[in-house]
This record gives structure tokens, sequence and C-alpha cells, in this order.
């Protein structure tokens, strides 16, 4: 058992490291931007403003900090753990470690699910709900079709996630081609570019619920989907109800993914590759693999947008700089799966 | 009784031909039943019925009394313990991680293990003494060392009856007399245990009962020195087989004749 | 098999949480956690943009940003130059009327670098009247924001007014809209003799063949105030730019084929003049594809430079009825009553 607590203990301090860390980012990412500041300023307006005392500074000094950084930070944080955390979901629970979200195609879907409620100018809550099922039937066509051809083999999957991507983005063009390009056009490019430019507190209200509760039900099931990923056969035998435990999980990473999504567009990679570093950091097992999954993802994102928002005279699309690093990753892990593969 | 099985029949939705018909036996605490039969036979769907993974189309089956269709998973899951034949794991959970999950009947969904659970697992890591391995990736363990770990998984949660489909399928001569000693052990310790094979020798080492699914679906049931001669091994087989006696080991021993 | 009734619970409250969870959000725009800046009453006054929102803006404005390339030749126009402080992209005729125009910094292209914008802190940003997000985001941080739509004449006219009102050059901006609308009406008298049947008929093509220039657009106007018949018109289409493809064009027969002067085109001229497949159209055997100049300040982009895209459209046409002479000295006369300052026929390309 010595072992077992010894582990433990080694998990534990990896993420209090982590925490402590994603802290530390917070407070930098604060301080650093191109505005000028200094700490003096915004230690005030942090603290006066969290003591909900008034204080005197420059109405635009507050309005960069906590109108701007602050959104932003959130963002990143949120977005980056909520898209490793599906990443790692979709992982575990379809037993392939060559997906993500992206790769399943449920960003285009959800991308469509939006796009539909900006050509029915309906609100942003209605945005949301289309898409998160938007999503969902993208997830649920790119595993019907393994299914029709008797395989699952975990280049059939991740091809079929090419398939209905393509199909997804051949909709996406129809849906561009009857929008009307003075309005709608340039909403539904923005949701599939991704950016954090124009985050504001009010967008990250919007999706704060169902981020979080989707993030506990998957924490509270991480346990249960490292047994469903023993196979579906076996975990029957296990007494699990390997249905709803995927039905469950799946509904929660795709509300993850949508949800991420509604907040700052489609960004891509980062649910597939954080989770990999988290496995070779915590292991495997969804219970350690996850909490670590998430912080790094946290970390990730918000290192990313810094210096994306920090470096330079304007900013980049934060997919050129996440497929920077994910492209590479990505050939790196196919090099490592080629035996199983074959 | 553990076990009490009536007349069950099974086809599959798809194709109408039965895979088994009429089967019946019934297995005591203790008791170790050998399925014997070609490949194809229908010897994992057998066992799948007595796991209530699928239902037989006709028939009944009674676990430690009760009826299996009355029965939810977890109960099941509880009682019967299960080796599957093999497998490819998609992620190297390590070997203790992998015990634990056997503890799966007795934790409330939404729950995650608690130390008790994880005691038990080690319990089971410590009866087959694999504590070593504890921190393995199971990924990167042996076959006999996987076939060893899923045995403890399987006891992990002290079921009544053991399930194994073909247990010394795809081990080396040495692991496969490794298992059937286990799986000797393991009755000895009151488990009631079924296993798949298609080596008749492996049914007459592990002594008990044996049972013989032919390519019709029948299946006959009785002591394993009874059921087992010439004349049924040819049938079943297609292959002149010899049974001898091995006065020094005071068994029969199963060799051909044509080779 | 059966499974614990709690456990089916737990999925319909998950969905209904997860239902109501999105119900109870509150859109983007609703909230507005950020205290606008104060600004006191005497000192502002209001206008109304051309995407319908009411701004307040600083009675002496001192500082413009903008982030699109559209807005500098009205700004320019308007004597305000060197007020701007953010540029998306100059060039050399923008720089050798407002020298001040080469030191400006930028807050972004298209999309705006929001802190490099507080930290500039600019009076009023001036940006796309469609690019709501943009506006309402820079909005946020306490700055006014002009949305501008010059999409058709009447739209430039109204972007001079308007930006006249908010820049603190009204008059200037009647004086523009006034010698606009002149020209305007100088050019069709010229032509208003000609019988609708005799008239030229024209297409302008867009970025890539067979995509024109429908009734709605800025280029069709041109055209008819040039005394011409744009073709396009008759498209029933809501696109601004509807592909109706090379076959469609050929059935026209247009006499003039005017092409948008864009570095984003495909082709050139030149391409359909030896294409074969275009040789029996009467615009190339007349060799009457033209580009609209220039390339220095685009005259079929919107802002005031379409008052010489007509004239030139007029001059191609109808050179009996408007000599090259005339529409030399107009270009001239134009440029120095615009910008102060004339360019050669090198420097601008045409």
């Amino acid at each position: 058992m010595e072992v077992v607590k010894k582990r433990k203990a080694k998990q534990n301090v990896i993420n209090i490291a982590f925490v402590l860390l994603l802290l530390f980012l917070v407070m930098l990412s604060l301080y650093i931007g191109k505005y000028p500041l200094t700490i003096k300023e915004i230690s005030q307006i942090l603290l006066f403003k969290s003591l909900g005392k008034k204080g005197v500074w420059e109405p635009m000094a507050e309005n960069v900090v906590l109108g701007l950084r602050l959104p932003r930070i959130l963002a990143a944080i949120l977005v980056g753990s909520s898209l490793s955390l599906s990443g790692a979901t979709y992982q575990g629970i379809f037993k392939n470690p060559l997906i993500s979200p992206d790769f399943l195609g449920v960003s285009a879907g959800a991308c469509i699910g939006a796009a539909i409620a900006i050509i029915m100018s309906l609100s942003s809550t209605y945005i949301q709900l289309f898409a998160f099922f938007g999503g969902l039937l993208a997830v649920m066509l790119t595993l019907t079709i393994p299914k029709l051809i008797r395989s699952d083999s975990n280049i059939v999957l991740v091809l079929s996630g090419i398939v209905v991507s393509g199909a997804m983005s051949s909709i996406m063009g129809f849906i561009k081609y009857t929008a009307d390009p003075q309005k709608e056009l340039a909403t539904i490019t923005y949701w599939q570019m991704g950016s954090f430019s124009y985050v504001s507190m009010g967008s990250i209200y919007s999706v704060l619920l169902p981020i979080v509760l989707s993030c506990l039900v998957l924490f509270v099931l991480s346990w249960w989907i490292d047994i469903v990923s023993l196979g579906e056969k076996e975990a029957k035998s296990l007494g699990v109800n390997v249905s709803y435990v995927r039905n469950i999980t799946v509904i929660c990473a795709t509300l993850l993914t949508a949800s991420s999504i509604c907040i700052v567009g489609t960004i891509g990679w980062v649910g597939l590759v954080i989770p990999h570093f988290a496995r070779m950091l915590a292991g495997p097992e969804n219970p350690r693999l996850m909490p670590t999954s998430y912080l790094m993802g946290a970390i990730f994102m918000l290192i990313v947008d810094t210096i994306n928002r920090t470096l330079g005279s304007a900013e980049m699309p934060i997919s050129i700089l996440t497929g920077l690093i994910g492209a590479p990753f990505y050939g790196w892990l196919l090099y490592k799966q080629r035996m199983r593969l074959q | 009784m553990i076990y009490e099985i009536k007349n069950i029949s099974f086809h599959y939705s798809s194709n109408k031909r039965l895979i088994f018909k009429n089967v019946s036996l019934s297995l005591k605490k203790g008791q170790i039943l050998s399925i014997l039969g070609p490949n194809g036979a229908g010897k994992t769907t057998l066992l799948s019925c007595m796991k209530n993974i699928i239902s037989p189309v006709s028939g009944e089956i009674f676990l430690c009394g009760k009826d299996i269709r009355k029965m939810n998973v977890k109960e099941i899951a509880s009682l019967v313990g299960y080796v599957p034949q093999s497998h490819t794991p998609a992620f190297g959970y390590s070997v203790f991680d992998f015990v634990l999950m056997g503890r799966a009947p007795k934790i409330m969904m939404y729950h995650k293990p608690k130390v008790e659970d994880e005691e038990a697992a080690w319990k089971a890591l410590e009866m087959l003494g694999i504590t070593h391995l504890a921190e393995k990736a199971y990924t990167e363990i042996s076959g006999g060392e996987m076939q060893q770990a899923m045995i403890a998984r399987s006891i992990v949660c002290h079921p009544k009856t053991l399930l194994f489909d073909e247990p010394t399928a795809h081990l080396d001569y040495g692991n496969q007399l490794n298992v059937l000693r286990l799986i000797k052990k393991l009755s000895n310790e009151g488990y009631a245990i079924v296993i798949t094979t298609h080596n008749p020798d492996h049914a007459m080492l592990l002594g008990g009962l044996a049972a013989i699914l032919d390519k019709e679906g029948n299946l006959s049931v009785d002591h394993v020195d009874v059921i087992i001669n010439e004349k049924l091994l040819k049938n079943v087989y297609n292959a002149d087989l010899k049974l001898i006696k091995v006065p020094e080991l005071s068994r029969t021993a199963c060799v051909p004749s044509d080779l | 098999m059966r499974y614990s009734k709690s456990k089916r619970l737990v999925a319909i409250a998950l969905t209904v949480i997860m239902l109501i969870s999105f119900t109870a959000c509150k859109s983007s725009s609703e909230i507005d956690s950020i205290p606008k800046s104060p600004i006191g009453e005497k000192d502002t006054f209001k206008v109304v943009d051309q995407s319908g929102r009411e701004v307040e803006i600083k009675n002496n404005v001192k500082s413009i940003a903008i982030a699109y390339g559209i807005p500098t030749n009205f700004i320019l126009a308007l004597g305000k130059g060197d007020n701007i402080v953010a540029i998306s992209s100059s060039n050399n005729m923008y720089t050798a009327i407002c020298p001040s125009l080469a030191h400006a910094g930028t807050v972004g292209k298209g999309r705006v670098d929001l802190e490099a914008m507080a930290k500039l802190n600019p009076d009023v940003f001036i940006h796309r009247g469609t690019d709501i997000e943009t506006l309402e985001s820079v909005s946020a941080l306490g700055i006014p924001t002009i949305g501008i739509s010059p999409e058709s004449t009447e739209d430039i006219l109204e972007t001079i007014r308007l930006l006249g009102k908010a820049l603190g050059a009204e008059q200037r901006a009647a004086e523009l809209v006034d010698y606009y609308n002149k020209k305007a009406e100088f050019a069709r008298s010229i032509t208003s003799s000609i019988p609708n049947e005799k008239r030229y008929t024209a297409i302008v093509m867009g970025s890539e063949i067979g995509k024109v220039s429908s009734g709605k657009m800025l280029q069709s106007y041109l055209i008819e105030t040039a005394g011409g018949i744009n073709l396009a018109k008759t498209i029933d289409s809501t696109e601004l730019w509807p592909v109706v493809g090379a076959e469609k064009i050929f059935q026209w027969n247009p006499d003039f084929i005017f092409l948008t002067n864009s570095s984003a085109s495909k082709y050139n001229a030149e391409d359909l003049m030896t294409d074969p497949a275009w040789s029996e159209l009467n615009a190339v055997k007349n060799n009457r594809v033209l580009m609209v100049p220039s390339d220095m300040d685009s005259w079929e982009f919107p802002g005031l430079g379409t008052l010489l895209g007509f004239l030139w459209m007029l001059q191609q046409m109808y050179p009996e009825l408007y000599s090259e002479e005339q529409f030399l000295s107009e270009v001239d006369a134009f440029y120095n009553m615009a910008y102060g300052i004339t360019f050669s026929r090198d420097f601008l390309g045409y």
C-alpha cells in the first residue's frame, strides 16, 4: 500500500504546484500589458475594488485592469481548462488518444449551430443552445460512421471525424453564402476564427454555470470513465451502465466545448495536446489525469494569450499559436502510435 | 447451489441458427466446470449468458437461487467475477488501478473508490503475489502477468463464482500451468469456477466437471473422466486423439495418435 | 437490465439545470461592468452614427483613431488629418497630403487591440458601421465610437456630414457635399440628351471573373452618373457582388467592362483581352475592358474620389462630349479642392 500512498502524495504535490503556478501567472498577467500601469496602481484598483471601497485613479486604468485584462485572464483559464478537460474526456470515453473536440467535429458542429442561430437573429442564449446541440449532433454523427462499417479502430474514428468536419465545413460555407454580408457574415466568421480580444465579463458570466456544472460532473465520473475505457463488454461485466456513463460524459464534454466556443470561438489543438502532456505527468488514470489536465489547460491558454496580447503590435488569431504547438505534437503522437495503428 | 441453468437456448437476432440449445447444468461452491468445444462453438456466448450480458431466447438461469433476469447488473457483477480472454488496452493504467476497477460493483455511481476499496485491491494483488507489479503500466507487463492482474481484478469483490474465458489461450506453456494451478487454488478456497478451453488436457488437469459443446449446439455435462472419451473427442475436434493412463501421475493424458 | 432510479433522476436533473443555466445567462451586451469615464455635460454633444447608435463626443476632438482604410480620405478632406493618432495603413498620397500620418500609431487592423487603444485613449474612434462588436468593445472603454457606412453615394455624402459634425468641420463638410453634388449634376447634364437606347451598356466586374457589381452598389451609381446603363442592375439578388458567371456576361455583351482596382483580383484586363473565349464581346473587340484608376487613390472605393470615378467613366464612354483635357483639369481641381494639393498622373497611376 505504501507505493499507492506515495503516488497519491506525489500527485497532490503536482496539482498544488500547478495551482500556485496558475495563481502566480494570473497575477503576472494582470500586471503586464500595453497600457502602462504601475504595480501600485494595479494593486490599488484590485484591492479597493474587491473590498468595495472607493479610490482615486484614472478611469481608463480601471477599465484596462477590470474591463480588459481580468475578463481575458478569466476567459483564458475557463476556455483552456474546458477544452483540455473535454479532450481528456473524449479520449477516455472513446478509448482513443488520437481524438479531440476538433477531430470529432464537435467544434465545427457547434459553429454551425451558432451560425444558424445568428442567421435566424436569435438572442445569445439561443446561440449557446444551438451551439451545444450542433456540437452534440456532430459527435453523434461521427460515432455513427464506425458503427455502420463495424469497425472500432482508432483510425476509423479519426477518419470519421474528418468526414463529419468536412461535411460541416460545406454546410458552414452554405450558411455563410446565404448570410447577410453586411451584418451576419462578420459575426459568423468571428465564431470560426477564435480570439480572446473582445471578451467581456458578460460573456463569461453567461457560460459560467454550464461550464462549472459540466466540470463537476466530469470530475465526479472520472473513475467511471476509466472503466468504460476498458471496452463496453468488460465495463458491463463489472456492473457498469456503460451507455449512461457515456451519454452523461459526452453531453458534459460537448457542453464544455460549445461553451468555450461561445466565449472565444474555435481554438484548435488544446483539447488534443494538453491531455497528453497531463498523461505524461499524472498517468493515464482519469481521476488523476483530469485535475492535472484541467490545470495545465488553464496555464497553457493563459500563457499563450498573455504572450499574444503583450508581444507585437497586432494580435494574431490564437489558433495560429496553438496550431504551431499542436500540429507537430500530433505528428509525434502518430509516430509513437504507429505500431498500434497498423 | 451457485448456478442452476435450465434448458437455455440462444440465437442471435440476425441469424435464427441456434448457437446452443436446451442447455442445463448446475454448479456448486468449490466446483470447477471446464467447457470444451471447438473454436466458434459458442463457448463465450454461453459465458455471456451466464453473466446476463446477453439473454437466452428460452430457459432460465438462477444465480445463487435468484432468477438472473430479475437481478440488476451490479448485483450480478458482485457475485460473478469475469476474466476476459484477452484485452487490448487503450491506456497504460497501473496494475493497481486496473485491479481497483474490479471494485466497481461495490461502488455507487458518482462515487470514487475509498481507502477500503484500495485495501481490497492490494489484498488481491498480495493473494496473487504480484504486489511488485502494482505501479507498472499494464500495457508493459507480460501476458502471464496480465492474466494474473485480470484474475486479481475478478476476485477483488469476493464474488461467489469466477468465469474464465479461455484463460490459457495466449500464454506460453509454463504460464498456462501457472494459471491452471491458480484456478485449482481458487476452487479450493470455495469459488465456483467455469472455464472455457479447447484443450481437453486442461480439463483433465483441473478435474471436476466437464462439458462439451458440439457444433450442433448440444451440451453434455458430467464428471471429466466420464465425459471425455476418444469417440467424443474425435467427434468434436475431428482429430484422432488417444487417452493414455499415466501411472506415474495417476491420471489420464490426451495425446494425438497420428502425428 | 435495470438501473437504479436515482441515476435516471440525476440525468434528468442535469438536463434541467443545463437548460436553466442557458436561459438564465445574460447576453454580453446586457451586462456592462465597465464604468464609463465621466464626461461633463457642457463639453460634449451627441450625434447619431450610420449604424444608428447615439454617440456622445467631445466638442473639440483632438485625436482620432481608425483601424481600417476607408475613413482616412474623409478625415483628410475635412482637414483633420493632423488629428489622426492611429491608422491601419497609409500610402504615399496620404502622407503627401498630411505628413504627420507617417508617424501615427496603430491599434490593429480590422480587429482592434483594445489595450493599445486604451493606451492611446483617442477622443474618438471611427470604424466600420457594420462591425458592431468592435464599436461596442471600444465604447466599453469609455472611448466614443462612430460607425460609418459609405456604401452608396447618398451614404458617402452622409458620412461626410456626420464626420464633419463629429470632428467640428461642419462648414467644410457642407462645401465638400456641395462640390460632389455639383460634379454629379454636371456629369449627368452632359449625357442628358442621349436617349436610353443610344447609351452605352456597361458592367463593373469585381475581384473574380463573373462577379459583378449589383444595382445596390456604388459602382452602379458611377456607371449611371456617367451616362451608361449598368446591365447587372436587372439581377435579382440580395448580394452586393453577385456571381453571375462569364456566360451571363457573354449574353449581356456589354459595350464597356470596368474592372475594380483591387489587389485581391485574380485576373487583369489583359487576361480578358487575350482570352479567345472573350474575343467576340463588343467590349473586347473595341478595346473597352478598362481598370478603374487609380493605383494610389481608388476612384471606385467608398470616398470622395468616386466623383473622379464617374467623370473618368464619362470621359471613357463619351470622349466626344467630354474631352480628356477637360477631365485632367477636373482631376487637378478635385485634389486641390479636397486636399489642397495636386498630383501628377504618374504619381496617382492612371
